[in-house]
């Protein structure tokens, strides 16, 4: 029997129709899987083999990665980001945007540790720029109240740069020297930040953080006055608002919170990194 | 030597007329494009990322093209048979064999010439409107980039040809010379990586000291790769004692078609 004209129509025609009736008929199992925040970042051994033993083009593609989808993301969905910054930072750790978007974003954002990280590691591979054992410096004072480490790094940050010698140098000394961190001048830092920014998602992102930091002054600006008023050390949070000198406590947009430790206000550090995700 | 010479410049004439120019023209215009687009997405160093991103490509596709080169010219002719023929005139076999690699290594070195010229001026125009605070380096580290480049490049081809002399099927030349490719450029980074990876692999200590007979069959082809000089424009960012890696890479080409030229003149055509 030849396969032609109608005949060959036809069972054409009745094999495509079981190919469709099955391709739409069967449903994938359900798998039971555990819930898991944020999606998947390859290790670098293994991104290294995927891009072919190229480890340079694993580190742009993922910076892209973060770049176009990072920005405004904080809070619990930024574990994803972290893992992706240090990821870049393994492979190619002289990365300029990574280290620059890793500090102003993670180190923001609640990820301390994971961006202190990621800045030591641009300052041993980029032996000649100032910038990164600043922003390291910096990083240290505010969050860490690393006092003598901070003024370390400033220091290093002042023998790479003739221009800005002794500026870096006066920066150190007045963080050995444990003057309170400011956050108005932090603020001011990244908003000078946000404006170099060519990137419009970096700089929803920084803005983000830049209300995060409104509400730790508004914190403590209203300390300030409750201890100027009543005459003694705010001994609660709560007292803010039961003596009237707050209506209500600011809301942090990276959705992380503030905390009040030693009688400080500070903000609250993403503590549990990983799987687990953050619980609240 | 006249007959290597003539050998040589038939190798080339014959890879000039599998459409090289249309090729390096398409090449030329993708690494633009590719390096042009990928300078968008930085906001701060958008030369260096155009360059990095431009340097993979060339590293990427110059080599698979050395490799096809190679086997159309030595696999694909035992496949034909014209090997016949061409093995008729009066010269070893030896000869023949260098001469081919010979004019692929240069075909290559060209194209790769030209597509780091390509590459420069797109860098120059893609950073042109933003001051970075650390500039690329075209000139001298430039240069060294690419030639270490085309010394990687030389050692997959030698790779390619030692497969050709015994290979009895043309695509084996293409598979294992890109797998040679990939493993002799991944081996050292990602044990360097595992190394720092400590929730990724329990004992990385223990796979380093296992993988470090690697080191003495595999070249460390990851270390020919130098662009950290020309992206951050720092020249102390060269690994320590560079005449090794040249060495390194010469003399495992010589060993490569030295097994070739062996295998070769034994080689049985039915």
């Amino acid at each position: 029997m030849k396969l032609t004209g109608r005949t060959g129509c036809a069972l054409l025609l009745a094999a495509y129709l079981a190919f469709a009736l099955g391709a739409k008929g069967f449903a994938p199992p359900r798998l039971q899987a555990a819930e898991v925040p944020g999606s998947v970042v390859l290790p670098a051994p293994m991104q290294t083999a995927l891009y072919l033993g190229d480890r340079y083009l694993a580190a742009n593609v993922e910076t892209t990665r973060v770049l176009t989808t990072g920005g405004p993301i904080a809070g619990i969905a930024q574990d994803y980001f972290d893992r992706l910054h240090m990821t870049v930072a393994a492979l190619n750790p002289c990365h300029e945007d990574n280290y620059y978007v890793a500090n102003s974003l993670m180190a923001w954002g609640g990820s301390v540790d994971p961006a202190l990280d990621i800045l030591r590691a641009a300052t041993r591979c980029r032996f000649w720029d100032e910038l990164p054992p600043f922003f390291l410096g910096f990083d240290l004072n505010f969050f860490k109240r690393e006092h003598r480490l901070a003024k370390e790094a400033l220091f290093e940050a002042a023998a790479r740069s003739p221009e800005s010698r002794t500026t870096f140098q006066r920066i150190g000394l007045m963080y050995e020297a444990e003057i309170y961190p400011d956050p108005r001048m932090a603020q001011a830092f990244l908003k000078a930040q946000r404006d170099q920014a060519r990137d419009g998602r970096l700089r929803q992102g920084l803005d983000i953080r830049i209300g995060r930091l409104a509400g730790l002054v508004t914190l403590q600006d209203a300390q300030a006055d409750y201890e100027r008023r009543f005459a003694q050390p705010l001994q609660s949070p709560n007292d803010l608002l039961t003596r009237g000198v707050l209506k209500a406590f600011p809301t942090d947009p990276v959705g992380l919170g503030y905390v009040f430790e030693d009688g400080r206000f500070a903000l609250r550090e993403m503590k549990i990194r990983g799987i687990e995700g953050v619980r609240k | 030597m006249n007959s290597l010479l003539a050998d040589f410049r038939l190798a080339v004439l014959l890879i000039a007329r599998s459409r090289l120019w249309l090729i390096a023209a398409s090449l030329a215009g993708l690494l633009a494009s590719i390096a042009w687009l990928s300078a968008q997405f930085s906001p701060r160093q958008p030369a260096t990322v155009a360059l990095d991103v431009g340097l993979s490509f060339i590293r990427l596709v110059v080599p698979v093209l050395a490799v096809l080169h190679i086997q159309e010219l030595l696999a694909r002719e035992v496949d034909r048979r014209q090997i016949l023929t061409s093995l008729t005139y009066p010269r070893s076999r030896a000869v023949f064999l260098v001469a081919r690699y010979a004019a692929v290594v240069a075909v290559a070195a060209g194209l790769t010439l030209l597509l780091a010229m390509v590459l420069a001026g797109v860098v120059g125009l893609a950073g042109g409107g933003y001051k970075q605070s650390t500039p690329v380096a075209l000139g001298l580290p430039y240069a060294l980039t690419i030639g270490s480049a085309v010394l990687d490049f030389a050692v997959v081809a030698a790779f390619a040809t030692a497969l050709a002399a015994v290979a009895t099927t043309p695509n084996l030349v293409l598979l294992g010379g890109i797998g040679f490719m990939i493993a002799a450029r991944s081996a050292s980074t990602i044990v360097q990586l595992l190394e720092r990876e400590h929730d990724l692999v329990k004992g990385a200590q223990w796979y380093q000291q296992g993988l470090q007979w690697v080191q003495w069959i595999l070249p460390d082809l990851a270390a020919l790769d130098v662009r950290p000089v020309a992206l951050y424009g720092k020249l102390e960012m060269l690994p320590q004692a560079p005449w090794a890696l040249v060495l390194m890479a010469l003399g495992y080409i010589s060993v490569l078609l030295i097994l070739a030229c062996m295998r070769f003149e034994r080689r049985q055509f039915a």
